[in-house]
């Protein structure tokens, strides 16, 4: 079965973005990309010097796996930072893709919405293909999409915790809200299973890093994604039944002799 | 090192090359001095404006609670490492400690600490024990009271990396500063590459780390203390004489410029958080220096036509160097005798 996506004009057969941060080594990043079937991967830029090119060997290394690099603005506290950081992306990287990442709070990392739009709407008009990491709000998301923003990209829960699904109702609107926009849940995935709930939920895909690079073998939790990814995904795609109360026996009844039921 | 010594050809004609004076061409050109051959070392940087990692590193030996991220090879060098370690740092007359060291967490990054538990515990670290806040000060009583629970890491410790370059230059041979060399230009009857990320290996890339030094009359801790955090885990080091060097962080990137504002509030963030005493510190330093790593941050030593490369010792120079130097030098030692 083909079930193939596109992000912007790109498309795609996996459903997996990876970050590339936290790594015990690049060595295992690579392991962990092939094992996950990831065609996506995200770089932050901000601490590397882009000035300089302090950090184009990595980059290089990032080139050479083949996949689509998608950087970020990790880092940057502001629509302006956000803006800067894109043109030198975009020069560095040959792509107007540009995930934008702007940090509203130190704590929990939740992103500035009100900067993103304001960056959303700029770099849209000068022809980027904007990534928008946001919480879960509609009518942010909503005004994104009008900016243009053809892939919007929710959090499931604070960046590296691993709670899993925070809000899955607000992710289930938005799903419903916005069916011609790629959604893609970006960040707090701890398990297979919240990657799984997430393509339950209809969702395009999901973005992962700490939970892929920081457990105990990178190389088998990112195929344990993987297949996570492809089951939530069918499963959506089969169009599951509906929960209910009480229990209804999968075996039929008829044949059943009469006075078993008058038992009850 | 007098146990590579016995076994290692003499021979007071033998003319030993070096590129890179850090600490591992230092080490290697002591080794072939004390065998009574002529060593000469070239160094790309001035003496007084060092880039060597060796000189920039908090030199804490931290091998164990480096496993949540390092490779079981690095975990073994260590090890036979820390067996040479003392007798070479008493002899050079360098300040270190092998007290063990502390791995913790501010209260509302306690998950953080279980995690490092669990991992220690599945990849069967040794000499690793979980601290009660009462344990905790009565080791380190200048730690900030905020801290519950900790590790104790019995196996690590530090040494004064300082100290211990300048107690090798004079003897490692002769060191021609200022002098960037390709090792093909070198004749020596043996050539050793040790440029770490200054080298031309395509495979080395250069890992940026910054360091802060504060002078602290007012905090008295004697072993590396590591703070793990979310976004920086950092850690503090002592030195004698109330100095300590916090380190460091980590950047792909090969930037040799200066310390930026923004690793500078981490380094300083977690001083504070670490002891309060710090408050009123005095910042003496702050540098920044290129670790060299291979792709799998694993080191490597082998012979490149007549050239031994010797590299990649990334996060865990001075807690690997000493096994590596040995290694090293039996690889010599092989050559010479077929």
């Amino acid at each position: 079965m083909s079930d193939s996506w596109k992000v912007y004009d790109v498309e795609l057969q996996s459903r997996l973005f990876l970050g590339t941060a936290q790594y015990p080594s690049p060595a295992i990043i690579q392991e962990a990309i092939e094992a996950s079937g990831a065609q996506v991967l995200t770089t932050s830029l901000r601490r590397q010097a882009p000035t300089s090119g302090g950090g184009q060997k990595w980059w290089q290394q990032l080139r050479e796996l083949n996949r689509h690099v998608l950087p970020n603005t990790a880092g940057c506290r502001n629509a302006k930072e956000a803006v800067t950081l894109a043109h030198m992306a975009q020069e560095l990287f040959q792509t107007n893709w540009i995930k934008l990442e702007i940090t509203g709070d130190d704590y929990n990392l939740q992103p500035n919405t009100l900067e993103l739009l304001v960056a959303t709407e700029q770099l849209q008009n000068e022809g980027f293909k904007v990534f928008a990491y946001t919480t879960e709000d509609l009518v942010v998301c909503k005004r994104l999409r009008d900016y243009g923003c053809q892939v919007i990209m929710p959090w499931g829960a604070p960046i590296g915790t691993g709670k899993g699904l925070l809000n899955p109702y607000a992710l289930k609107t938005l799903r419903e809200r916005l069916p011609d926009i790629s959604l893609v849940v970006d960040a707090g995935i701890g398990l297979p299973s919240h990657v799984a709930q997430v393509m339950e939920l209809g969702f395009d895909g999901v973005l992962l890093n700490t939970s892929i690079a920081r457990c105990d073998d990178p190389t088998q939790m990112a195929k344990a994604m993987q297949h996570a990814s492809v089951a939530g995904r069918l499963a959506y795609l089969s169009g599951a039944i509906s929960e209910r109360e009480t229990a209804v026996a999968s075996t039929p009844v008829i044949g059943t002799p009469f006075w078993q039921s008058k038992e009850n | 090192m007098k146990t590579v010594a016995k076994s290692t050809p003499r021979s007071e004609d033998l003319r030993v090359e070096i590129a890179g004076a850090g600490l591992l061409g230092r080490l290697l050109g002591w080794h072939y001095t004390q065998q009574g051959a002529q060593v000469l070392l070239y160094e790309r940087a001035s003496a007084d404006n060092p880039r060597s990692a060796a000189h920039v590193a908090a030199a804490i030996l931290a091998a164990p609670s480096e496993r949540t991220e390092s490779d079981a090879l690095i975990l073994s060098l260590a090890k036979q490492s820390l067996k040479l370690w003392p007798d070479w740092l008493e002899e050079l007359k360098v300040p270190y400690a092998l007290d063990g060291s502390i791995v913790t967490a501010h209260p509302n990054d306690a998950a953080l600490l279980a995690q490092f538990i669990k991992v220690m515990n599945r990849r069967e670290v040794p000499g690793v024990r979980v601290l009660g806040q009462k344990e905790l000060t009565s080791l380190e009583p200048d730690l900030a009271p905020h801290f519950q629970s900790g590790v104790f890491l019995e196996d690590e410790g530090w040494l004064d990396n300082r100290a211990l370059l300048q107690s090798l230059e004079q003897v490692c041979g002769t060191i021609s500063y200022e002098t960037p060399v390709e090792t093909k230009d070198l004749s020596g009857d043996i050539v050793i590459d040790c440029r770490g990320a200054g080298s031309n290996d395509p495979n080395i890339r250069g890992v940026r780390g910054e360091i802060l030094r504060l002078y602290a009359p007012e905090v008295n801790l004697t072993r590396p203390i590591r703070l793990l955090h979310p976004k920086y885990p950092l850690y503090v080091a002592p030195r004698p004489n109330h100095q300590y060097v916090l380190g460091a962080t980590q950047i792909e990137s090969e930037y040799e410029g200066k310390v930026t504002v923004r690793s500078a509030l981490e380094l300083l963030s977690t001083a504070y958080v670490i002891s309060t005493g710090f408050e009123e510190a005095e910042i003496s330093e702050l540098s920044s220096a290129l670790r060299p790593a291979y792709p799998d941050n694993n080191p490597r030593i082998y012979w490149d036509d007549q050239v031994l490369r010797v590299n990649g010792l990334y996060r865990c120079g001075f807690a690997i160097a000493p096994a590596i130097v040995q290694q090293a030098t039996a690889l010599v030692e092989q050559r010479c005798a077929s």
